[in-house]
């Protein structure tokens, strides 16, 4: 077992493949257990050995695609603390927010078994931890969207060239709107430590979904 | 002069006898202090709450409405539209692929509110199980084993009370649909005319799954096909042997 600091072997971009592929298949799942789009836009797939509701729609795929390529080069310097996927009402108020919160350790020791099979274990349960949270959350309003927001470690605006990766798909730094939530419900739903990544995930949910949230 | 908490006490010189004065003298000491609003801190360097504002793309993401999902231009099954990652497997084996399927099962017109069907397809999304029976009644002549099913048990090395299903797909119950099936099925089940069973309906796969006891099965699968006017091949499936008899 050997010792790797983040320079070597481009840890980092180890790192943000993993999350980013995990990302993209919590965020088709998300929507498809929070009901965000028709459940007939949805197909059954396998990933990490277990069955996954992923999105046929050329156009979801293409901008959750989008998305994840911008928030990978944020990952991969480590400068990314939370990825958030929320889910607004028409108002465009947050109703529910999935958090990611990630953090890297600075130093890690590697092997062909951490990096395999321990760490898609670790994201596999996340995986079905996510599939059955409809569960512990209340129905959502109808006519919901949905938006990613990335919680960078150091100033938004600083990190803003960093994500503009894509010419046509630009990034803004959110409204309070849509990032503020009062007295959310905080519901747990998997930790994980691995070698490589640390990752909490949680759901702050709007108490009362049917009212609007005024901040 | 002295200043309290809440007393104040004010001393003079025997001389001075001017207790009017003293009245003043106090008043001013106990006149409330000028006070004034600190402006609130905003520090030249990224603030907190540059910090906190998260960012994210500035475009929308699409709009997908149950009309749109169902026009003609988009079909999951079309090889156009194969999922563009791919690092997720597409097991056609082991998951069954039933968006097509479902957008057969789901009508939907156009002129209906787009917010009722929503609610419909979640109401109809949701598994659901039989109601068990009361009371267990295992008429004894329903214990029929055909020669070819005895075979199927001696070759799979099975016992009477294992436990197997039938499994009725869609294409079983035409031109009834499967709703119909599942509610008569119920029926069955609740008046214990089918014995050892119970049933799962498997929404999402758009099948019912029909639980019993080996010794049963073949009784259970003609009863099936004959009181529920099902057609083509059902299948008898155990747990981890997987399809094992057709009929």
């Amino acid at each position: 077992m050997a010792t790797l600091t983040r320079q070597d072997l481009n840890f980092g971009q180890v790192v943000a493949d993993i999350l980013c592929e995990f990302l993209e298949v919590a965020i088709h799942l998300i929507l498809y257990v929070r009901e965000v789009y028709p459940s007939g836009i949805f197909q059954k797939r396998k990933k990490y050995n277990v069955p996954v509701q992923m999105s046929c729609h050329p156009e979801l795929n293409q901008y959750i695609q989008d998305t994840l390529q911008c928030v990978k080069p944020l990952i991969e310097k480590n400068e990314a603390g939370k990825v958030v996927v929320v889910i607004m009402d028409k108002e465009h108020h947050p109703v529910e927010r999935f958090v990611f919160e990630i953090s890297q350790p600075p130093l890690l020791s590697i092997s062909s078994e951490t990096l395999l099979s321990h760490v898609e274990q670790l994201l596999r349960a996340v995986i079905l931890k996510i599939s059955v949270c409809d569960a512990v959350l209340d129905n959502n309003p109808p006519g919901c969207t949905f938006t990613v927001l990335v919680y960078t470690r150091e100033s938004a605006t600083r990190n803003m060239e960093k994500v503009q990766v894509i010419k046509d798909f630009p990034w803004i730094v959110a409204d309070e709107q849509e990032v503020l939530m009062q007295e959310p419900r905080l519901i747990p739903l998997k930790t994980m430590t691995s070698d490589i990544v640390k990752m909490q995930l949680y759901v702050e949910e709007r108490a009362h979904k049917g009212q609007q949230n005024v901040p | 002069m002295v200043i309290g908490c809440m007393d104040v006490c004010l001393h003079y010189k025997s001389h001075q006898d001017k207790s009017n004065d003293f009245v003043s003298i106090s008043e001013k000491a106990l006149e409330v202090f000028p006070r004034r609003v600190l402006p609130v801190f905003t520090p030249w360097f990224p603030s907190g709450t540059d910090r906190s504002c998260p960012i994210k793309p500035k475009k929308d993401p699409p709009v997908i409405s149950l009309n749109q999902q169902e026009s003609s231009e988009f079909l999951p099954r079309q090889p156009e539209f194969v999922f563009s990652s791919s690092r997720c497997t597409d097991d056609q084996e082991k998951f069954v692929d039933t968006s097509k399927r479902r957008l057969i099962s789901i009508p939907a017109p156009a002129d209906e509110q787009p917010k009722a069907d929503f609610e419909n397809v979640a109401k109809r999304c949701k598994r659901s199980w039989s109601v068990y029976p009361p009371k267990k009644k295992t008429p004894q002549r329903t214990q029929y084993i055909s020669r070819q099913f005895q075979k199927t048990v001696q070759r799979y090395g099975l016992d009477l009370h294992q436990r197997a299903k039938w499994i009725i797909s869609e294409l079983n119950c035409a031109p009834q649909s499967i709703e119909e099936v599942w509610s008569k099925l119920n029926q069955a089940i609740k008046q214990s005319r089918l014995p050892t069973c119970n049933a799962n309906y498997q929404r999402n796969l758009i099948q019912i799954w029909v639980y019993s006891d080996i010794s049963y099965c073949e009784y259970i699968g003609n009863f099936l096909r004959e009181n529920f006017q099902l057609s083509g091949e059902l299948t008898l499936a155990v747990h981890k042997l997987g399809d094992i008899f057709k009929l």
